[in-house]
């Protein structure tokens, strides 16, 4: 029997990848692309609150010249996973000091998107203020000044079109 | 690379990247172990592809490697399986399934190019490139398979 090409196609024709392994296949890529939920809320709500910082500690800098002379900056900034908990800590300090006058916030996410901000006052007590990290306050949150509810703003401004 | 135009090329060429492993692993778990790991190679890739055949030549280049490399592990040289491939193909009638088998049987050097050359219809000079051999290696290797097997054919018959 002679080998034959066609015959040699047609059979590898009838050999393909299992339909399941594709699609495992992508959506392992698309798992890898996406951070979990947990972590991008407190991402979300890390950025606002050193935003928050900065701007507090910019506003307070900024009178008799003061601006220039000093430096905020983050050190260490880690998440950790923990029986569903997500922690994450900042080091926030002014000019060369950073370390040794580092104000510590510890920010701590159940699984539940509650999130509790820890941080050591002037008066040296430790204070907890609880977020709520919920899907619509995290929108509410990231949204633009004056848009926090993008939606209702959006009927408003229909209703009061049409009125 | 957007996720659409990732899932429209990851179903595209699974089928071709799934045989060009086929062909040097000869078993269906570590095929699939190689799609996974291109496909991911794929997603990563971040210089832009010219054209969809710049994207499957670029696929069946990368399974070529990462398939020879799964076969130089220590893992896959202790643990080969023993897997009747022609079982793997669907509603193949006898003589398909003979000459798939025999394919299989030849050496893995072999195998590989008779894919390209005669399946996927490449050139021996873009046989040659996407294998990263010589060109007269090519044509000698699709000569002496095509001797083996004639041999083996003759010889099951």
């Amino acid at each position: 029997m002679e080998f034959h090409p066609d015959v040699y196609k047609r059979a590898c024709s009838k050999l393909n990848a299992p339909p399941d392994a594709v699609k495992e296949a992508i959506e392992m890529i698309e798992q890898k692309r996406k951070p979990r939920k947990a972590v991008r809320n407190l991402l979300v709500t890390a950025a606002i609150l050193a935003l928050a910082v900065l701007a507090a500690m910019g506003a307070n800098a900024a009178s008799d010249g003061e601006l220039f002379e000093k430096t905020i900056f983050f050190s260490v900034c880690k998440a950790t996973d923990e029986s569903g908990e997500v922690k994450l800590s900042m080091d926030v300090a002014e000019n060369g000091d950073a370390l040794q006058n580092a104000q510590k916030f510890t920010i701590t996410e159940d699984g539940e998107g509650k999130a509790y901000l820890t941080y050591t006052d002037e008066n040296g007590i430790q204070v907890r203020e609880e977020f709520d990290l919920t899907e619509d306050k995290a929108n509410a949150q990231s949204a633009p000044a004056g848009q926090e509810n993008p939606e209702a703003d959006a009927e408003q401004r229909a209703a009061s079109d049409a009125g | 690379m957007s996720d659409e135009e990732f899932t429209g090329y990851a179903q595209e060429f699974a089928g071709t990247v799934y045989r060009v492993a086929f062909h040097t692993c000869k078993n269906a778990a570590d095929s699939e172990d190689v799609l996974q790991d291109v496909l991911l190679k794929l997603y990563q890739e971040k210089t832009p592809f010219e054209s969809r055949e710049h994207v499957r030549r670029w696929l069946i280049r990368v399974a070529v490697n990462q398939s020879r490399k799964l076969l130089r592990s220590a893992w896959f040289r202790r643990s080969r399986p023993l897997e009747d491939c022609a079982a793997l193909l669907e509603e193949a009638a006898p003589e398909e399934s003979g000459v798939f088998q025999a394919v299989m049987n030849l050496p893995q050097k072999y195998r590989t190019p008779l894919y390209l050359y005669y399946y996927e219809g490449y050139a021996v000079r873009e046989v040659a490139s996407l294998c990263g051999l010589k060109e007269s290696t090519v044509s000698t290797r699709l000569q002496r398979a095509r001797q083996k097997l004639k041999q083996m054919l003759e010889e099951g018959s």
